[in-house]
């Protein structure tokens, strides 16, 4: 049985969970600054680490590593895979 | 005819460009190491023909000074080389749509083509080739492979008049290009990619970070000690010191020219620290006592750089920099600060607002020692016990700590987040790194010894006329005062303006004690960045902000000097 995956922005997601981005909320500047460097909707990504409570966050993206800060995270909406048994 | 070498940060441009120029440039593992350009010259089929390094970006809609540069220079060119990693094809040919719908004469270099092998990837280059509609060309620039190739290339670099896409049509042909070209199949963990998750894991990444800079401390002191104690100085004391003795004999042992020369003798003798002459002091300062740790900083600045560790210390530091108004990235420029202040200064514009750049200037030109003041700072200060030096290093990190913290408070606007890319690990390229060493040491002989040399000639003049002492009386009050430093030392102050080694081996001929030097060293790392840093800055900032920036050097170095003199004097330490 596979759990379902569920919404939840890149800030919440637990390291080594993985998903597709759904959404980049927050304007503009800053979906522009994160498209450039190639995170848009639809790609699949791994959380692979949180360096503190509120400090960056680094993802697998296309078999790069990016690390981006806790703020921008929290505005990247994730459908996680959910968990196979 | 000039062509362009374009592409992502740290895809390998900087070492494509020495290989196709033979002109050395400063290259490393991490994004955003170019932040001008450089320019070089190569043949082809006879002709001469510009090329320019232009710094790496992810798009040409400028978001920071690197992509404002590149996305401004691309319509300078006549052709363009679009280098491409080719372990990471799908990241890289967002910037390569835009490029073509720049309808400029391209050539793809598909750098990086010995590491996909093992990494499982497979790319279909006829049919790339054939979607893209320029030659593409497979290149290793490191190992030096397909260099020819590209050259023999560029005659056949075709414009693509594709029309101009929005940011989600090109990624879409993206993805439609990817599925058409490349095949991945999937490779197990290598030892070095757990390493590299590991590093950046909040326990273990603190504990490899610790031993990182722990390692990298002890290998840039025991190395510079080394030079010094089995090189430069047994050669000073042993070939020139004689040849010295004979010089100062035929002048007949003192006298203007003497002095000037080979300076005062102390004791009857030639000191080579404090006899002040030009070919004294002026060649064993530069050479002996400086050049040492310059090479053993270099070296392992070098090492961490080439390996990728640095991006991924400033993830770590990221949390604790926004304390100071900075995200974790300004830790790079801040090393390299500990190595020299003007590239230091060059490398806060991989910095994104304008507020975060000064905020990185101002601490590297107040809290930051250069290698040449630290290694006289090391070798005089030490001289004192290792206590008195722990006291210099730790006053200037708290400064840094500190007035980050005021400045974040004060200025207004936020600091932007961090977003990087974190490179993979690699073993250095020795022949690369050694490259990159033979640059900057050279750097530091051909800039800085006239400069040693020019600020010993000028102490030597002005000693001879009353200038030192009229400026020692008007800023005695401060100096004697506050700082509690005897009022000679204004001069050696004012020297720092010039070369801070030689300021600080100006302090040396005081006599100071303990105390006095630990409050000269701090001062004089503080007070006044050195010209060629002066100039950076200006240039960097701005005058209203460089103005700006030096008030608060001067006032926080009179602050600091101050309250450590009272410390130091009311705990008792002479």
């Amino acid at each position: 049985m596979t759990m379902a995956g569920s919404l939840k922005s890149l800030a919440d997601m637990k390291n080594e969970e993985s998903g597709t981005i759904v959404e980049i909320q927050g304007g503009e500047a800053v979906s522009s600054r994160l498209a450039a460097i190639g995170v848009i909707p639809g790609k699949k990504i791994i959380k692979t680490s949180s360096v503190s409570s509120r400090g960056p966050v680094t993802i697998k993206i296309d078999r790069a590593l990016l690390a981006l800060g806790y703020g921008m995270a929290g505005k990247i909406l994730v459908k996680t895979d959910g968990s196979a048994p | 005819m000039k062509i362009l070498l374009m592409g992502n940060p740290n895809v390998g441009k900087s070492v494509l460009f020495s290989r196709l120029t033979g002109v050395h440039v400063i290259s490393s593992n991490y994004p955003g190491t170019t932040v001008g350009f450089t320019r070089g010259f190569l043949k082809i089929k006879g002709k001469k023909a510009e090329l320019v390094d232009v710094p790496g970006s992810y798009t040409l809609d400028p978001s920071s000074e690197a992509e404002k540069v590149a996305s401004e220079m691309v319509e300078t060119g006549d052709v363009i080389i679009n280098v491409v990693n080719a372990t990471n094809l799908e990241r890289n040919l967002y910037l390569t749509l835009q490029l073509l719908e720049r309808d400029i004469p391209m050539v793809v270099a598909l750098n990086m083509w010995d590491d996909t092998r093992h990494r499982g990837i497979e790319i279909d280059l006829n049919r790339l080739e054939a979607i893209l509609g320029v030659p593409v060309i497979p290149t290793a620039a490191i190992a030096g492979q397909g260099i020819r190739e590209l050259v023999d290339a560029l005659p056949r670099a075709r414009r693509v008049a594709t029309p101009p896409g929005s940011r989600d049509e090109r990624w879409i042909r993206v993805g439609q290009i990817i599925d058409q070209v490349q095949q991945i199949s999937h490779k197990h963990h290598r030892w070095f990619e757990r390493l590299e998750d590991a590093s950046v894991k909040p326990l273990s990444g603190t504990f490899i970070a610790a031993l990182v800079l722990a390692l990298s401390f002890l290998v840039i002191r025991y190395l510079g000690e080394a030079i010094i104690g089995y090189g430069m100085d047994p050669l000073f004391r042993n070939l020139w010191l004689p040849v010295l003795d004979r010089l100062s004999a035929f002048l007949g042992g003192a006298g203007i020219f003497h002095d000037i020369l080979i300076g005062k003798k102390i004791d009857g003798t030639i000191d080579f620290i404090q006899s002040f002459g030009l070919l004294s002091s002026g060649l064993y300062v530069p050479f002996a006592m400086v050049l040492p740790y310059i090479i053993s900083f270099y070296f392992v600045l070098g090492i961490l750089e080439d390996t990728g560790y640095l991006p991924r210390l400033a993830v770590l530091m990221d949390t604790a920099m926004h304390r100071i108004g900075l995200h974790g990235f300004a830790i790079i420029p801040t090393l390299l600060g500990l190595g020299c202040n003007v590239p230091a200064i060059l490398a806060t514009r991989i910095l994104e607002s304008k507020r975060e750049r000064f905020i990185a200037a101002t601490l590297v030109a107040i809290a930051i020692p250069c290698a040449s003041l630290q290694a006289m700072i090391i070798g005089l200060v030490g001289g004192k016990g290792w206590g008195y030096l722990a006291v210099v290093y730790g006053t200037l990190f708290l400064t840094w700590v500190l007035l980050g913290a005021v400045l974040n408070r004060f200025l207004k606007g936020l600091s932007p987040e961090l977003l990087i890319e974190i490179p993979p690990y690699r073993l250095p390229p020795w022949h690369l790194l050694f490259h990159k060493l033979r640059i900057r040491v050279w750097g530091f002989l051909l800039e800085a010894v006239p400069v040693v040399l020019g600020a010993v000639l000028i102490v030597n003049l002005l000693y001879l006329t009353d200038i030192f002492t009229f400026l020692a009386d008007l800023v005695a009050p401060v100096v004697t005062g506050i700082l509690g430093l005897p009022r000679e030392a204004v001069t050696a102050l004012v020297i720092g303006f010039l070369r801070k080694d030689v300021a600080m081996g100006m302090l040396a001929l005081l006599n100071l004690s303990g105390r006095e030097l630990v409050v000269g060293s701090v001062v004089l790392a503080m007070s006044f960045p050195c010209v060629a840093t002066f100039v950076v800055l200006l240039r960097e900032l701005g005058m209203s902000d460089l103005i700006k920036s030096t008030l608060i050097m001067l006032l926080s170095s009179v602050a600091v000097g101050g309250i450590l003199n009272a410390i130091l004097f009311q705990a008792g330490i002479k």
